[in-house]
């Protein structure tokens, strides 16, 4: 129960950081044709820009979008085929333009090995650039996030950012010496 | 005074899979920092706590798991390049050289690490606390840009705290040669003991021409070489003060060594022994099975009462100062017991004395060329070795058997004299090369090896130290090199460094041994807890095969043409036909001989009258055994000749 509680907190205050360091990126950054890479939904004001340089990669697939036969083409994907462009609902934000990329082949493997689920701002550019976009996760295939066991959908870049987060975290062990203090 | 700011290379890293301890800690350093490496450096300094270390492994990785991953990601091309690159740390374990305070003990803190500059090498290898009293610089540590002199104590390397050197590597590309010149010269500008004890080098010379041409400077000098002489104080130049020893081939005339270019050879001094300077040491002349207690108590007799004196013999008087002295005396004796028909003479048996006879006279056609017949003796300068001078004696090009009488007489002498302190000098370093050749782990033991084990475990109380090399330490009687409290390593050859003896090495050492550039060593000193790397200059000596291309040897000169070439350099005005005439005066050819070497070791201001005296007075005398002596012979002119000189 408590447990519970606390991972929402952590969850939700993620969530809020995540949020703040997206829209202050985009108000510094957005003109300088950079691109961010979100690890998940989108998230942030990126609805307040025209075409925001925002993408957003989704390695879960916990929402099903579709009925059972369009789903079906969506998991017949073969390595390097997209979907074509949806907008996902359901959920309580401005919308987005979404496609699924299968990024490895799945053969002998299970259905949603290597598919990811990308996310860009809802605009003519990102139907205009959704080919080159999907290239560019492609092209970060290389190297493997191995040992990561999501290595087939983590790209390379993300999984080295959390190598960094994790590196800057506190051990387990201070962590558990902090609580005792704090109980104590 | 330090540097203020000190380069940072890196920080301490300490896992639980890979703890500090006191004695080693890794680090790793700044991406593409080439700074380090295997050999460096460096101090970890955490408030006043500095740790000083020496980089002995060194690790690359990045968070791959296994090549197969690497594989899969590039879809197994490897010309792929990927657009987000793993990042690559390098890790490297340090040897802890000191720590700064010592007390207490810890393991290395996490901490930035250093790399090191001059006044960290000198506090990481304690050369603070010699190097101004008694530092010899060896070479110099080098980082980068950075070169600093590594010094080695005096005391620790000449005695008597510790001595020895012993250096090891392939041939050709160790520079072992070289280095031990190097230091020799390095030596001779730092030593300084107090000024009149004064320090001197016997070289032997076992190879080629290697080591006569120690006064000549070498063809390159490079302004590298230069720059590192500047930095180690020492002066670029060959040795000032080299004298060459050689023994006569076995004609006695012409000296059995390469160095006989005509501009050279006044240079070359005979190595030529007498009855005397031999009877000490009979049982190295002598086979161990030949000379048994009553061979020896005859030796004794003759030692005690015959040689250098006067004695009677069968109602004769007779002083025996040489060889043919001393057949001469044993025909006497034999004479004697025949016409009295005893088998005894003063208690020594007729067979002991013939056998005696027999291998004693035996030695001067054994060693031919070695040992004087007559009363020729030409040898080291006893008493009157000189400070900074080098003896160089070439034993190159003879047998085996006369190499161990050459070491351990010229060892014996040095030893006995040092002991008396009637040497000259208080200080003699021995260098030998081939170690493997002369004193071998495994193989017989010969009176050279016993020589050579004597110094090293003995000579530093004495001032007698064992400078030494050879290819493959491993191949040499495991003390000699034990005692030795200094070694050097150049290129290694591989099969050698996995012999047992490299063990305390980590591999990335011995790697970095086996591919050396020439002029690079590895040295361990009692003072550095670890081994160091360091480079050393060019010596500025003429290499044995240039010397030779530049001063080619002279043919062998039939014996008129010798005493003329020789009596010439002596005085220019020497006439060919005066000495043909004394030539063919003469009874024999050994009297010519004779005559030649005693006149050329006493350089008269006469040289042609001086030979002629020698040459007549003794002209006629019949010394081979056997024939009937009707007269005394003192065969050694006398001292108050009126006509010598
Ligand atoms: N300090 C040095 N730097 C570069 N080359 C050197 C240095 N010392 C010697 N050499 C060269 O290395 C070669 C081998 O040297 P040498 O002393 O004869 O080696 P070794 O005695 O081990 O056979 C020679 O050609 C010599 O010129
Ligand atoms: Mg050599």
């Amino acid at each position: 129960m408590l447990v519970e509680r606390a991972k929402n907190k952590i969850s939700d205050v993620r969530a809020d950081i995540e949020r703040e360091i997206t829209s202050r990126w985009l108000s510094d950054f957005q003109s300088r044709n950079e691109w961010l890479l979100v690890d998940g939904s989108l998230s942030g004001d990126y609805h307040k820009y025209d075409s925001p340089n925002i993408v957003g990669v989704i390695k879960s697939h916990q929402t099903q979008y579709f009925l059972w036969e369009d789903q079906q083409k969506i998991l017949n994907l073969k390595a390097r085929e997209r979907s074509g462009i949806f907008i996902p609902k359901g959920r309580n934000r401005p919308d987005v333009y979404s496609w699924y990329l299968r990024l490895r082949p799945n053969d002998g493997r299970d259905v949603y090995f290597g598919l990811v689920r990308v996310e860009a701002a809802k605009c003519r550019r990102t139907l205009d650039m959704a080919d080159e976009i999907s290239r560019w996760l492609l092209a970060e295939r290389s190297p493997l996030s191995m040992p990561d066991a999501r290595w087939d959908r983590l790209i390379y870049p993300i999984h080295d950012c959390e190598l960094y987060l994790k590196s800057t975290a506190p051990s387990h062990t201070s962590l558990d010496s902090l609580m005792t203090g704090l109980i104590a | 005074m330090e540097q203020k700011y000190l380069i940072q290379v890196g920080r301490v890293v300490a896992t639980e899979a890979k703890p500090s301890t006191a004695y080693s800690f890794s680090f790793w350093a700044a991406e593409g920092d080439s700074k380090v490496g295997i050999g460096t450096l460096v101090v970890v300094k955490k408030d006043d706590l500095k740790v000083y270390g020496v980089v002995v492994e060194g690790f690359g990785f990045t968070d791959l798991g296994s090549a197969m991953h690497d594989y899969i990601g590039s879809e197994g091309d490897p010309g792929s390049e990927a657009p987000t690159l793993r990042h690559e740390v390098r890790c490297y374990t340090a040897a802890v050289l000191r720590v700064e305070p010592e007390e207490p003990l810890q393991p290395v803190p996490v901490a930035p690490v250093y790399l090191a500059d001059d006044m960290v090498v000198r506090n990481a290898l304690r050369m603070d606390s010699f190097w101004e009293k008694s530092g010899i610089p060896i070479g110099l540590y080098q980082n980068g840009d950075l070169l600093s002199p590594v010094y080695l104590d005096s005391e620790f390397l000449l005695g008597p705290e510790a001595a020895h050197l012993n250096i090891t590597g392939v041939s050709g590309l160790a520079t072992k040669t070289s280095s031990i010149e190097f230091i020799l010269l390095s030596i001779f500008e730092h030593f300084n003991e107090r000024d009149d004890d004064g320090i001197a080098v016997v070289c032997f010379n076992v190879k080629g021409p290697d080591m006569l041409f120690l006064d000549f400077p070498g063809s390159t000098v490079d302004e590298r070489d230069a720059e590192m002489y500047d930095l180690l104080r020492i002066p670029n130049t060959p040795f000032k003060n080299v004298k060459y020893f050689a023994p006569f081939k076995s004609d006695r005339v012409n000296l059995n060594t390469l160095r006989t270019h005509p501009d050279l050879i006044g240079n070359v001094t005979p190595l030529s022994w007498g009855l005397i300077d031999i009877l000490e040491f009979t049982e190295v002349v002598l086979n161990r099975d030949d000379v048994d207690a009553k061979a020896d108590a005859l030796i004794a007799y003759i030692k005690d009462r015959v040689v250098n004196e006067t004695s009677e013999v069968n109602g004769q008087q007779i002083t025996v100062r040489n060889f043919q002295d001393m057949n001469h005396w044993f025909d006497m004796v034999l004479k004697e017991m025949e016409q009295s028909n005893r088998s005894e003479w003063k208690t020594h048996h007729y067979a002991t004395i013939r056998k005696v006879y027999n291998r004693l006279s035996n030695l001067s056609t054994r060693y031919q060329g070695l040992i004087s017949p007559d009363e020729f003796r030409s040898d080291l300068p006893w008493g009157d070795f000189e400070d900074r001078a080098v003896y160089v004696v070439d034993v190159a090009n003879v047998d085996p058997q006369a190499q161990d009488l050459v070491f351990t007489r010229i060892v014996s002498q040095l030893r006995q004299r040092l002991e008396k302190g009637d040497l000259g000098v208080k200080h003699v370093i021995v260098v030998v090369d081939e170690l493997n050749k002369y004193a071998p782990s495994d193989g017989q033991e010969t009176y050279l090896k016993q020589t050579l084990l004597d110094i090293s475990e003995r000579g530093r109380y004495l001032g007698l130290v064992l400078f030494s090399a050879q290819q493959f330490r491993s191949q040499v009687h495991k003390r000699i090199v034990g005692n030795s409290a200094t070694c050097i390593y150049g290129r290694m050859d591989m099969d050698e460094l996995a012999t047992p003896g490299y063990q305390v090495l980590t591999s990335a050492t011995k790697e970095k041994l086996a591919t050396l550039s020439k002029g690079q060593l590895m040295v361990r000193h009692p003072h550095f807890n670890q081994p160091i790397f360091v480079k050393f200059p060019r010596p500025n000596i003429m290499r044995g095969p240039d010397g030779i291309k530049a001063y080619p040897p002279a043919n062998d000169l039939p014996l008129e043409e010798a005493v003329w070439q020789n009596l010439n350099r002596l005085d220019g005005g020497v006439s060919r036909n005066e000495v043909s005439d004394i030539v063919a005066s003469a009874a024999d050819s050994s009297e010519i001989v004779r005559a030649m070497n005693i006149t050329l070791q006493r350089r008269p201001d006469d040289p042609i009258s001086h030979f002629r005296n020698c040459v007549r007075k003794k002209a006629g005398v019949q010394t081979t055994p056997g024939s009937k002596p009707s007269f005394i012979p003192v065969l050694d002119p006398d001292p108050s000749d009126p006509f010598q000189d």
